[in-house]
């Protein structure tokens, strides 16, 4: 049990990569506007919640850097857009919470630009490697749409990973700090 | 250049830089080069995939539910355009079964087996897609265990959606026809003009995700509502697959050739269901 407890959040993170491409199916057509659709990045903001809420734990790096390796695989067949993503937002939660107040507004402006600045390395990568050929104008109202639905699933989600992030901190065993 | 080397934070940025550029540039070659994915991929695939398996199925009982609510606001008008449908239905059947007698009897006295419109289909349930806003990636829950094979056609609400990507063992990833991807592999198509004349060409895919029929084999006009269909060649597809219908014709950015705009026949924005269409002559 004791061993589970510290294994949690990688569980979590797991069924929030199932939910991401599961969810991402069933709300296409909310997602989809004329020209463009909406990302559903539900995994990207559970490891920066994550790294707001349990900052002092480096160990949480290499837990988003295994879930980005698994995403990369499942979502795209290649490795390099969430391998990179999700340590760096790790790394820059882990930052932001010690520098600006602990407010949730400051932290869900933190979602939104983190997301944005991802969003756009995504569009990087996809532009280097020839999956697209949008312009960065383009793509502009696509990054405000994604910015949209990243503050909807923030406000959905908050409560349940600082929830997790508090009580099942990766390989840390809290057990240790009782009594 | 002294000091470069003296930073660490420089030299550990560099690095990461180089090693990414690395994996993404391998990867990339890997997924375009390879006819099926490496082990440790087909492996972690699987592993999340029955993740996905299972909390799919929630998930569609909830938004069928809501379907369902909708399909019953809209049931008198659908009855009524039914009942005139089924009072046809009799008659086509007729002439389909004559049709095919026919058409067996002819082939049987011309020699010939397997013809490029033969094919057999699968049905699958998608059960992922990318969650980016430019990859047009989804996974659904038939692999190599199926019979599944990379560059099949595969179909939903009517129309050809895309072709297989990738194949694991109890899973496939389909590239949506409308992706931007350079180096996707693209359908041969073909339509017929009002003089019967049939234009053989490519299905081309604009920036803004509009699909078009390129580099047609004849000036003939093509009126709008013609239906463009896959033509079989190429070796992946068989032939007769309808992927849209012309919906305008312009020229291009330089003014040289005809630009024919298709809208897609096929469901791309909610297909939850796809059947993966195996031709039956070898390509």
């Amino acid at each position: 049990m004791r061993i589970f407890k510290q294994w949690v959040l990688a569980i979590a993170l797991y069924l929030a990569l199932v939910m991401e491409g599961t969810l991402s199916v069933y709300l296409q057509p909310a997602l989809t506007y004329q020209h463009g659709r909406a990302g559903f990045l539900l995994l990207p903001i559970a490891v920066l919640i994550i790294a707001y809420e349990d900052e002092r734990n480096e160990k949480e790096i290499w837990l988003a850097l295994a879930a980005g390796v698994v995403a990369d695989l499942y979502f795209w067949g290649i490795i390099g857009i969430y391998t990179f993503i999700l340590p760096a937002l790790s790394a820059f939660g882990r930052w932001y919470a010690r520098v600006f107040p602990e407010l949730f507004v400051f932290r869900l402006l933190g979602n939104i630009v983190a997301i944005t600045v991802s969003c756009l390395y995504t569009w990087l990568v996809f532009r280097l490697i020839g999956w697209t050929d949008l312009t960065l104008k383009a793509i502009g109202f696509s990054l405000l749409y994604t910015a949209g639905w990243t503050t909807g699933i923030s406000l959905a989600t908050y409560w349940l990973w600082a929830k997790l992030a508090r009580s099942y901190p990766f390989l840390v065993d809290l057990d240790n700090y009782r009594y | 250049m002294k000091n470069f080397f003296q930073n660490r934070k420089m030299l550990a940025a560099f690095g990461t830089v180089a090693v990414l550029a690395a994996l993404l540039g391998s990867t990339v070659m890997l997924r375009n080069n390879l006819s099926a994915p490496l082990l440790i991929q087909r492996l972690g695939n699987d592993i999340v995939s029955v993740g996905s398996r299972i909390v799919s199925v929630p998930v569609s009982w909830f938004t069928d539910g809501i379907d369902s609510v909708k399909d019953l606001q809209n049931a008198a008008d659908e009855n009524s355009h039914l009942k005139k449908k089924v009072d046809e239905l009799a008659q086509v059947e007729a002439r389909n079964a004559a049709l095919e007698k026919e058409n067996k009897q002819l082939k049987a006295a011309a020699g010939i087996k397997k013809t490029l419109t033969g094919y057999t289909t699968t049905t699958a349930s998608v059960i992922s897609r990318s969650s980016d806003s430019w990859s047009e990636v989804l996974t659904i829950d038939k692999g190599k265990s199926s019979g599944l094979k990379k560059d099949m056609a595969v179909m939903s609400g009517g129309g050809v959606i895309g072709r297989i990507l990738e194949v694991d063992a109890a899973t496939s990833k389909v590239e949506l026809i409308t992706t931007t991807d350079s180096s996707a592999n693209r359908f041969a198509a073909q339509a017929t003009t009002d003089t019967d004349k049939v234009l053989h060409g490519i299905i081309s895919v604009q920036s803004n995700g509009t699909l078009t029929f390129t580099q047609a084999s004849s000036s003939s006009k093509l009126k709008k509502g013609t239906k463009v269909y896959t033509s079989g060649l190429g070796g992946t597809s068989p032939k007769g697959l309808l992927i849209g219908t012309v919906a305008e014709t312009t020229k291009d950015s330089f003014g040289l050739s005809d630009l024919i705009t298709i809208k897609p026949a096929g469901n791309l924005s909610d297909a939850s269901v796809v059947t993966v269409v195996k031709r039956s002559v070898a390509g």
